[in-house]
């Protein structure tokens, strides 16, 4: 049984500063538990609506609920920031300690966790993420793919019942990839991605939430179809899934 | 990012509280730079040895440090002892060497190397975000510390911004010259930079308070109190010393 929180979005009205057509007009938005995807077009505002949820921004009209409960102030949120963890589109925003450990044990720590318990989440959580033997290294210094994992653990150690997480294959390599599909696929809590990769949103998500002209669509259908794509060296034998097609 | 060579390490130093360091520091270094007694600057050059060593820090890096101090003092000397008056030393061709112009610079160097070794063996051993949470503890307010840590981390990032601006501009047969063109562009550059400064550090802020943040660091290890009284020990022998030196 998947873990998650009662997130909702009920009249949402925001306008972008300066913008004259608002970005979610009305906008209603319900989630549960489960895995889901969010797509739209750019500056459809995916990562805004995100930060709407968290209360990172004030929407001009509408409710914000979680569990049942509005969200009106600030403490509110922080209550809610406890249960929904947020992987932010850029990892170097959001790593700033010197070594590993250290970030991963910021969440935790902030939360009262004594240093012991906070240093046993943060090796526990990089070995979930598959980054154990990390603890001390310098973080500014791993690679993109490494930063993304961290980021990840920084979040997943402060235990969430929803991750929301925005574009995470944003730059990364193949192997990275597919190594984030398979940790993302062990988790136990719900969580919602933001990407334009939709290769990977079908490896994971249960369905999919499409932000258009102001509003949302739900959906839980997708529909697979088979189109070209390309390969480099395509003359020669390549691994396609689990086939090898000439 | 800066890297910090010295903050990671085994020795005293590394373990003491950074406010034990902290407080020494501020005794002994203003102690030393501001002082022109020769004895008190070799007593301050000695413990900046003594206590690099028992820091136990790799000496090829705290010598490549040293280097950049001493290429400043390098000229200093070029110009100081050709230029004062007094007792003349010797002749070096038609340029007199004054002995003042010869002392000055060679209190300078002492001092500034001594100086220099006091600062990585007291500071540098700490992280930043030890220093930050030690100056917390001795009174200075939360913006400023955060203002310090956040600056130390970002000013690479904001450096590498400029850096791409700077690039995109030349990949685009961006040429500097004496021209309104250079100003402006120059302008634009800075001003980019600030914005986009400005726009991570929001990124930032807000994935700080994702995680809690309400103004404070938190720290991972506790420094260990026999090594605060052993260099809290240390540190104030030393200041005594300096004090009778300089009195005798």
């Amino acid at each position: 049984m998947k873990s998650g929180s009662h997130l909702e979005l009920q009249n949402i009205v925001f306008r972008y500063p300066g913008a004259k057509i608002p970005v979610y007009d009305q906008l209603d938005f319900t989630f549960e538990k489960g895995r889901a995807g969010l797509l739209g077009d750019n500056g459809s505002g995916k990562t805004t609506l995100f930060h709407v949820l968290v209360g990172l921004v004030k929407p001009d009209r509408g409710r914000v609920l979680f569990n049942g409960r509005e969200m009106e102030n600030d403490n509110d949120f922080k209550f809610l920031r406890r249960h929904v963890g947020m992987v932010f589109q850029q990892a170097d925003d959001q790593l700033f300690s010197p070594t590993v450990i250290e970030d991963v044990a910021f969440g935790p720590l902030n939360y009262d966790c004594a240093r012991e318990e906070a240093a046993e989440i943060a090796s526990r959580t990089l070995k979930k993420v598959g980054l154990q033997g990390y603890e001390h290294r310098v973080t500014h210094r791993l690679s993109g793919g490494e930063k993304r994992l961290v980021a990840l653990a920084t979040v997943l150690a402060m235990e969430p019942d929803v991750l929301l997480l925005d574009e995470p294959t944003n730059d990364l390599d193949k192997s990275s990839r597919s190594r984030l599909i398979d940790i993302l696929g062990e988790l136990e809590q719900s969580y919602i991605i933001i990407s334009h990769d939709q290769d990977f949103l079908s490896n994971l998500v249960e369905s999919y939430y499409l932000l258009e002209k102001g509003k949302l669509i739900h959906t839980t259908d997708a529909i697979l179809h088979q189109h070209q794509h390309f390969h480099i060296l395509g003359e020669q034998n390549h691994r396609h899934h689990d086939s090898l097609v000439d | 990012m800066i890297e910090e060579k010295f903050a990671l390490g085994n020795s005293v130093f590394h373990k003491a509280d950074p406010v034990v360091k902290l407080v020494g520091a501020a005794c002994l270094l203003p102690f030393v730079a501001v002082n022109d007694d020769l004895k008190v600057i070799l007593m301050g050059l000695f413990f900046g040895i003594f206590f690099v060593l028992l820091a136990s820090l790799e000496l090829r890096h705290v010598l490549k440090h040293l280097v950049v101090v001493n290429i400043f003092m390098f000229f200093l000397w070029i110009v100081l002892p050709f230029s004062g008056s007094g007792e003349v030393l010797y002749y070096f061709g038609p340029l007199a060497v004054y002995k003042k112009g010869v002392e000055l610079p060679l209190l300078i160097t002492l001092k500034a190397n001594g100086v220099s070794l006091l600062i990585i063996s007291l500071l540098s051993t700490s992280s930043v975000q030890r220093l930050g949470n030690g100056l917390r503890q001795l009174g200075v307010s939360v913006q400023f510390t955060i203002l310090l840590l956040t600056t130390f981390r970002y000013l690479g990032v904001i450096m590498q911004e400029y850096g791409r601006l700077r690039r995109a501009a030349k990949l685009r047969r961006f040429k500097p010259g004496l021209s309104l063109h250079t100003y402006r562009t120059y302008a634009y550059l800075i001003a980019m930079t600030f914005v986009r400064s400005y726009e991570q550090g929001n990124r930032v802020n807000n994935a700080m308070i994702m995680r809690g943040f309400s103004g404070t660091f938190p720290i991972m290890d506790l420094p260990s109190k026999n090594s605060d009284y052993k260099v809290g020990t240390l540190l104030a022998l030393s200041f005594t010393i300096l004090i009778a030196v300089s009195i005798i």
